[in-house]
């Protein structure tokens, strides 16, 4: 009975000291949220072309910007009269509308008088709606 | 006899005391030249979830000339349609990517209460060469 008992206590002694073990190795960790995605930003027309109109003062009065993609309907376009140093020397946005096989964009307002003398180059952007 | 039998007894119990501090010493001097260290080691799982429920981020921009590049750059991404109700007062990370997935700008802030997030680019990132935009957020 004595050894019985003695085996017994041995075997419970042993059995928690490595359910203690067992339970230090065990971990809980939490975490927290995390979200990620990727998204593909398209460009509707890699090309863009424009002629403008001048009064007799020699001053730009407006930009026609035509053969836009249909794929544009619906965008911004901004057009930026660019000068020596490719300076700004004006910039004007229009709507591109709803249009058939290409689509235009006329600009009568650039935010300061422009020289056509002084123009060197436009500038594009077109952002989405 | 019987003093021989003493003497003899006596240095049986001399010898087994210097054997068995011999031995003793031996053992002791393993065991304080082998310094064995362990490090810790816990291991546990997690689940990692998106605070973003429901709606879709999308990302939108404006664009304005700039004379160093020259042409437009990306003014600002316009970030809509986040989760304002589990994401709110996270923090958010947009990448602009480019040609080959090549990292553009990174920028980043914390998701507003509104769900629409403004970020600006800075440096002057080229409208012209942004193909795709990436979204992380976490907290």
């Amino acid at each position: 009975m004595k050894h019985l008992t003695k085996a017994l206590g041995l075997g419970l002694a042993a059995a928690a000291t490595f359910a203690a073990c067992a339970a230090a190795a065990t971990l809980t960790i939490g975490s927290t949220t995390l979200s990620a995605g990727n998204a593909s930003v398209t460009a509707c027309t890699s090309s863009l072309s424009a002629t403008r109109n001048v009064d007799n003062s020699g001053n730009v009065t407006q930009v026609n910007v035509a053969g836009i993609p249909t794929a544009c309907s619906g965008e911004t376009l901004s057009v930026t009269l660019v000068g020596s140093g490719n300076a700004a020397l004006g910039s004007g946005s229009g709507t591109v509308g709803s249009c058939g096989t290409t689509c235009s964009v006329t600009i009568t307002s650039f935010g300061a008088t422009v020289s056509a003398s002084n123009v060197t180059g436009y500038s594009f952007g077109l952002t989405g709606a | 006899m019987s003093k021989a039998l003493k003497a003899l007894a006596k240095r049986r119990t001399l010898f087994a005391a210097v054997l068995a501090l011999t031995i003793f010493g031996a053992v002791y001097g393993f065991a304080a030249t082998l310094n064995v260290g362990a490090n810790t080691l816990s291991a546990g799982n997690a689940t990692v979830a998106s605070c973003q429920v429901t709606g879709t981020p999308t990302g939108t921009y404006t664009t304005a000339y700039d004379s160093t590049i020259p042409g437009y750059k990306v003014a600002s991404v316009i970030v809509t349609g986040l989760d304002d109700t589990n994401c709110n007062g996270k923090a958010i990370s947009v990448t602009l990517t480019g040609t080959g997935n090549s990292n553009l700008q990174t920028i980043t802030g914390t998701v507003p209460a509104s769900g629409n997030l403004t970020l600006t680019p800075s440096p002057a990132v080229s409208a012209a060469a942004v193909t795709g935009v990436s979204v992380a957020i976490n907290g």
